[in-house]
């Protein structure tokens, strides 16, 4: 039980992280058709900046935390604007996400060139013991990451459904031309989803560098546990991705602490191709409701 | 109003819009009739810059607007009910109306936009009925009018609709009309009706035009045309008794 329990922890805990990488890809997704395929990186960026604000820099918690989630949410913006922006219109979407595996490549080598190969942590927001909850070990960041998630997932109920921008982001993901006609700058919107995508892999990459340490070459990997997530969940959906998130997360972690941890990487490319191949859709809609989404 | 000098309007290679010139008045309400493919709705897209002009102009006012995107052509208050309604399926009806008003928003005008809200369910009360449903759950009669609900939350100058009247019951098209003709009278809007109902629209209008194959073919009051034979012919097929009497 104690053992279950703290395979569960762990697992939630990377599962947050992966939700938010996956609810990167999916409002990229809604907004252009196209997946982003440096969310990674832009999660390894936020790490790494929020340890040069914090530790070099000695600015406090707080400040370096916003500073850092601005930072990657721009660099979100400025990807858009010099990558894809010129080319959205005459591109074919596979050429558009070769473009942004191009820039997550371009991204890992300045990070490499800047920050070197080493390992980056700093403290946690809380540093107080860790909980034992019926034998097993909580560590207070998961509860950090836990809230967080929690606010973004409040943030973007309110957004999606309280704010007219984003209805009209909803707007563009089911029909750009009719959206177009309501008078809302499409393009804007996509610009808007490279910036909330670039956010909340940010904030994954804040809050978990004080528990696993990162450094600049994890980025490939947490982008393909990401989108196993979003695939899991069914692209098209912010709810579904983002429970995605927390189902690989479990069983990676499950399969790692009672059959082998090897497998662990293993289990998230095998469950992407069985769902692809048998459940593209995703596990919480149907087929048809996904192709409604996107017409 | 809206102005349209020699207007040449290609898809791909075919040349669907044939040097093009109409207006539209202040407050007027005008028809263009055509057949199927005629390029009624070719011109429609045209005008809200979904399709390139390759030559000629279109003026608003004394402004050229043809190289303007289609969001500043909404803003300037030029707003189009396509055909097959446009309508956002997975949005909730409340949404959708609220999108229409897109143009208008700002945070501390949205008092207004409640309003409209009201304004609108008051004149379709089943709209309201079913504001928290999702749009792809209305009848294809009930979507075609928020359709044109959605349009009047914009507040246009220039109401451009791409058959209205298309899949809904006839009681209702009469009020639909009536509705767009007391809106012109009231509020000065323009009205540019592309309709299959001929004479029903040529009811309402003030002037019509005739559409074929992608030159205007003919140009008059709405009364003179509706008894035009040439426009019999174009719009209504052939009379054959008068072109070949026995």
């Amino acid at each position: 039980m104690e053992l279950f329990l703290q395979f569960l922890f762990s697992g939630i805990t990377v599962g947050a992280i992966y939700a938010l990488i996956a609810l990167g890809f999916n409002i990229v997704y809604n907004a252009t058709s196209i997946l982003n395929l440096a969310q990674g990186e832009f999660l390894v960026f936020g790490g790494l900046l929020m340890w040069y604000f914090l530790e070099k820099l000695n600015l406090p918690y707080g400040f370096s935390f916003l500073l850092a989630l601005g930072a990657t949410g721009f660099v979100g913006l400025l990807m858009e604007r010099f990558t894809i922006r010129p080319l959205q219109k005459t591109a074919d979407p596979l050429l558009l996400i070769l473009i942004t595996i191009a820039f997550s490549i371009l991204l890992r080598g300045i990070l490499m060139f800047l920050f070197g190969k080493d390992p980056y942590g700093y403290r946690p927001i809380d540093e107080g013991p860790p909980l034992i909850i019926f034998g097993a070990i909580l560590q207070r960041q998961v509860l950090w990451i836990l809230l967080f998630v929690v606010l973004t997932l409040i943030f973007l109920y309110l957004f999606f459904n309280c704010t007219m921008i984003g209805r009209a982001m909803k707007a563009c993901s089911v029909d750009k031309t009719s959206a177009s006609l309501m008078g809302i700058n499409t393009s804007q919107m996509v610009m808007l989803s490279f910036f909330l995508s670039g956010i909340f892999a940010g904030l994954a990459g804040i809050l978990i560098t004080p528990i696993t340490f990162i450094e600049y070459d994890k980025g490939p990997l947490l982008t393909i546990k990401g989108f196993t997530s979003a695939i899991l969940g069914g692209l098209g959906s912010n709810w579904g991705v983002m429970a995605g998130g927390f189902l690989l997360g479990i069983l990676e972690s499950l399969i790692a602490g009672y059959v082998h941890s090897g497998l662990k990487d293993a289990l998230a490319l095998l469950l992407m191709l069985i769902m692809l191949l048998f459940r593209p859709a995703g596990l919480f809609q149907s087929a048809e409701q996904a192709r409604l989404r996107k017409l | 109003m809206l102005l349209l000098k020699g207007v040449d309007v290609f898809i791909g290679k075919l040349h669907i819009l044939k040097k093009i010139s109409l207006h539209i008045g202040e407050g007027e309400l005008v028809t263009l009739l055509g057949a199927n493919g005629a390029g009624k709705t070719t011109l429609l897209k045209s005008l809200m810059g979904l399709l390139k002009v390759a030559n000629g102009e279109i003026l608003y006012g004394r402004q050229p607007i043809h190289t303007l995107p289609t969001e500043e052509r909404v803003k300037l208050g030029l707003v189009l009910v396509p055909e097959g309604k446009g309508i956002f399926k997975p949005l909730t009806v409340e949404e959708n109306l609220l999108l229409g008003a897109y143009v208008r928003y700002s945070f501390f005008r949205r008092n207004e936009i409640k309003q409209s809200l009201e304004e609108v369910y008051e004149l379709f009360p089943f709209l309201k009925e079913k504001r928290k449903q999702l749009a792809g759950t209305l009848s294809g009669g009930q979507q075609q009018i928020l359709a044109i609900a959605r349009a009047l939350m914009a507040r246009p100058k220039i109401l451009l609709l791409d058959e209205p009247s298309m899949g809904i019951a006839p009681n209702l098209v009469k009020e639909i009309f009536l509705y767009i003709k007391n809106l012109k009278e009231t509020k000065g809007l323009s009205v540019l009706l592309v309709e299959q109902n001929a004479k029903s629209a040529l009811k309402i209008a003030d002037r019509a035009y005739v559409l074929e194959t992608g030159k205007i073919i003919y140009e008059g009051d709405a009364e003179l045309v509706a008894n035009n034979p040439e426009v019999q012919r174009a719009y209504l097929g052939r009379d054959l008794d008068r072109e070949f009497p026995a």
